[in-house]
């Protein structure tokens, strides 16, 4: 009985990092007059940007969701771009614009879930728009819902969704 | 280590007991009496939806139960249920891309503020909407609540093991503001301590299911979650319907219903004494209290 009432404590919350940790190595930026994107807006279009989900305990957003959102579309340099935030449009980029429409990570047996949807409006002068959402989710293992595993499991998904977001990006680069 | 691995172990020594003991005290917390209807200072409401999407659900292994327990047991169960909980979040990955722009968040608000209306009595005060269900979560939005109580309406809504039906549940709380000296502000959340407590499920099913969980996933699936969309909405709008027939029965609406015939539908599995009630579909009254609805969707 001990050893269940342990067991059954709540886990206090933890707060995820701002700080995106790619599971690709990070690259040199891309050689310039390469495939170049500019971010023009980025977007939280989450109910409750607050909370990021519960696995045992609470996981809280990053106070500042766009410097935390903005570091996760970082990761589109390790997958070959040149990334830039740029208000305005740029003529020879790829411009985009992106919300994040879901995230959550949640319990599920003794696994633990994420998922993301990311929004993105992406356009090139000469180049037909893209507007898609684009999804990172992962089910693995649950071993002690510590703030490593648990920003782990989130960092996972949001690269998946950048994996997928690459090829019909990479279709908008010039030839 | 405290790990969900040793939650599991804990959950095979402690479970049975513990279920026997929930179905015994559900009754007296499920009732709110006539005289504790109204309270001075009213109730701030707190709706909760802990989840962004459409959940799955896995049937737990139970090899160590049956089994009569030990580690290997025990290891055989978290990988059976880790392989399930794989395979049900690739199987309801193009479900949950077909309910894109589905706002259950909205209808779980709606579906709170129009049924609270209809209870005059009820004094329901400030709204709001979060997705903390965590016990600090709560005992937090419980000290912000400016009135002495706090009703918390908490929802989700997942898909069954076999995706042969969708399910929405509400839980009801109501718990006390107040702290007694040297109380743990979390206690107050404890299901003894609370002043109400009710638990309804909807569940909604497909009309010609398959044994296949992934066939049944692509008819939910189909034209853009049509029949997903649909049935969500209705087991929200029954929940609705359900509410306040819940806070309002009293001891002796559930002792004479316990005087009629059992009842069950073999296709969802849920029980109960039938429940006279203004709801589309089949409502049952189970022995621990839970209230469920049932019913195929699109008929």
């Amino acid at each position: 009985m001990g050893l269940a009432l342990a067991a059954c404590a709540p886990l206090e919350p933890i707060t995820a990092s701002g700080t995106f940790q790619d599971h690709l190595p990070a690259r040199a930026p891309a050689p310039a007059g390469g495939c170049a994107v500019n971010i023009t807006a980025v977007a939280d279009a989450r109910t409750s940007p607050e909370i990021l989900g519960i696995v045992g305990r609470a996981v809280k957003a990053p106070s500042d969701t766009q410097a935390w959102l903005r570091s996760i579309l970082q990761g589109l340099g390790s997958r070959g771009f040149q990334v830039g935030f740029a208000a305005a449009p740029e003529p020879e980029a790829i411009n985009m614009q992106v919300r994040l429409d879901k995230a959550w990570l949640t319990g599920t047996a003794t696994n633990k879930t994420a998922n993301v949807v990311v929004h993105v409006r992406a356009e090139r002068a000469g180049s037909a728009p893209l507007e898609a959402d684009y999804r990172g989710a992962l089910t693995v293992m649950n071993w002690a819902s510590t703030a490593a595993e648990l920003q782990r499991l989130a960092d996972t998904a949001f690269a998946k969704a950048l994996d997928e977001m690459t090829p019909p990006l990479k279709r908008l680069c010039p030839v | 280590m405290r790990t969900s691995f040793t939650r599991g172990l804990a959950a095979v020594v402690v479970g049975l007991s513990m279920s026997v003991a929930t179905a015994a005290a559900a009754d007296s917390k499920n009732i709110l009496a006539e005289s504790a209807r109204s309270i001075e200072g009213g109730r701030s409401v707190s709706v909760l939806v802990a989840q962004d999407e459409l959940k799955s659900d896995i049937n737990q292994s139970r090899v160590a139960v049956a089994g009569g327990g030990g580690l290997l047991l025990a290891l055989i169960d978290v990988k059976v249920n880790s392989d399930r909980a794989n395979r049900a979040e690739r199987e309801i990955k193009p479900l949950r891309a077909a309910l894109t722009g589905f706002d259950a968040d909205a209808l779980a608000k709606d579906t709170t503020a129009s049924a609270l209306a209809k209870l005059a009595w009820f004094q329901p005060g400030a709204v709001t909407f979060g997705r903390d269900a965590t016990i600090q979560g709560l005992s937090a939005a419980l000290d912000a609540s400016a009135a002495p109580q706090q009703a918390i309406f908490q929802y989700s809504y997942d898909a069954v093991p076999d995706f042969s039906a969708l399910r929405v549940t509400l839980t009801i709380r109501i718990a006390n503001k107040a702290l007694a000296a040297g109380q743990k502000p979390e206690s107050r959340l404890a299901p003894k301590a609370l002043v109400y407590s009710q638990q309804i499920v909807s569940v909604i099913a497909l009309p010609s299911p398959s044994k296949d969980g992934e066939e049944n996933a692509v008819q939910w699936t189909a034209d853009n979650g049509k029949l997903a969309r649909a049935a969500l909405t209705t087991g929200f709008t029954q929940i609705g319907v359900l509410i306040p027939r819940a806070l309002e029965k009293s001891q002796a609406d559930v002792d004479a219903l316990k005087h009629g015939k059992r009842t069950g539908d073999q296709g969802t599995h849920l029980t109960g004494w039938p429940m006279d009630n203004a709801a589309d579909g089949t409502v049952l009254y189970d022995y621990d209290g839970t209230i469920s609805h049932f019913k195929t969707v699109g008929q």
